[in-house]
């Protein structure tokens, strides 16, 4: 194999493994006819069109993944996981709420009594209903009602901007969990019954990797969020400091770190447990 | 239906190809304007054969690389027919109104 063969080899990494065990060999073809004798670095034009072409496949395939590559129904999975959580934390929102109320408290805000109590009574509503429209297998109706949880999130950081500000960034990290449930119910494209059920058949192991995946990943965007905002009080408190902005950066990055290691971590073992089973070739 | 598509369909209208030849050939077509690369090539190909527009029809190694040819399918035809008449069309229109133009004011001013 010439320099120049290998270098063009390491350029296909741009694509995903299936694309390259169908049209890799032929591609290493059609370069090596391209190139002028006596070349040995690919040209930048070739390497940017190689690069790009394969990432968009990438792309192409995790979101509009086509049927049956367990994407969608991971995304429908993860998605009830996810309006499970924002609607648990509502509920126990509502229940330490009316317990307050219960022992006397009034939850006054803005002049008006209960209304403390009007933010987790309509998330709790809201994400209840989207967790029902789930699970009825209505997939159209749980991104509507999703996409009215996104603006119910948005309303209740108004409402306690308007009561105690240091607090509504505190529903930052639900605001951002609920336009990715949203997302994920509108790229899944089965109820979430149906894909449940592919999940835990036997055969489901591909979707519940996915599910495990996708999971992290809302994590992930939770767990970023909350760290914004914990930095943004701290500086409106004391002002960034030097220690501050060193904890910052940890804080942002470490969800960063963690979630990469994981990946890196599972492509070396895939690696590992794929060596000895020589090259597939996937094409018809 | 994007340029390199196009140009793509109509290379194998004429007779299966390979990738390299698909190349070379709208090379040709276009009077070397239009030079294919890779990457770009087989973004097309591989849609178009998810599409059923085009299929592969044999493949052979030449001095040890492979070489897959590509055929034109009925629906690729029907595709590649409608695309140029839509084409035909507009050139048509911008061409009267050109010749419009040419009679109206006696070419373009500034």
């Amino acid at each position: 194999m010439t320099i120049l063969e290998t270098r063009y080899r390491r350029l296909l990494r741009a694509y995903p493994a299936g694309h390259r065990a169908a049209y890799g060999e032929e591609m290493i073809g059609v370069l090596m006819s391209g190139a002028e004798e006596g070349r040995r670095f690919p040209s930048p034009a070739d390497a940017f069109d190689l690069v790009r072409a394969g990432l968009a496949v990438r792309l192409g395939r995790a979101f509009h993944a086509p049927a049956g590559t367990g994407w969608r129904d991971a995304a429908a999975v993860t998605g009830l996981f996810s309006a499970l959580a924002l609607a648990a934390v509502a509920v126990g929102r509502l229940v330490t709420g009316l317990s307050l109320w219960g022992g006397g408290d009034p939850m006054r805000a803005l002049g008006v009594d209960g209304l403390m109590l009007a933010d987790p009574a309509a998330r709790t509503v809201i994400w209840l209903l989207v967790v029902a429209a789930a699970v009825l297998g209505l997939r159209r109706t749980a991104v509507v009602l999703a996409t009215a949880g996104v603006l119910v999130q948005a309303g209740v950081i108004l409402l306690w901007s308007a009561i105690t500000p240091v607090w509504a960034m505190f529903l930052l990290w639900q605001f951002g969990l609920a336009i990715v449930v949203t997302g994920l119910f509108a790229v899944s494209d089965r109820p979430v019954r149906a894909a449940l059920g592919a999940a835990v058949r036997a055969t489901g192991r591909q979707v519940r990797g996915r599910v495990v995946v996708l999971s992290a990943v809302v994590l992930m965007i939770g767990y970023a969020l909350q760290a914004l905002d914990l930095v943004v009080t701290e500086w409106r408190m004391l002002g960034p400091t030097a220690g501050g902005v060193l904890s910052a950066a940890a804080l942002l990055m470490s969800p960063f770190v963690v979630f990469g290691g994981g990946v890196l971590l599972l492509g070396v073992w895939e690696r590992l447990v794929g060596r000895g089973h020589g090259h597939v070739r996937a094409h018809e | 239906m994007r340029e390199p598509t196009f140009l793509v369909l109509t290379a194998l209208a004429e007779e299966p190809r390979h990738g390299y030849a698909v190349i070379e050939d709208v090379a040709t077509m276009t009077g070397g304007r239009v030079r294919l690369r890779a990457g770009t090539l087989y973004a097309a190909l591989d849609r178009l054969r998810a599409e059923g527009l085009i299929e592969v029809e044999r493949e052979e190694v030449v001095q040890s690389r492979l070489r897959r040819y590509y055929r034109l399918t009925g629906a690729g035809e029907r595709s590649l027919a409608t695309e140029t008449a839509r084409l035909r069309s507009q050139a048509t229109i911008a061409e009267s109104r050109l010749r419009l133009r040419g009679t109206q004011f006696g070419g373009a001013t500034a």
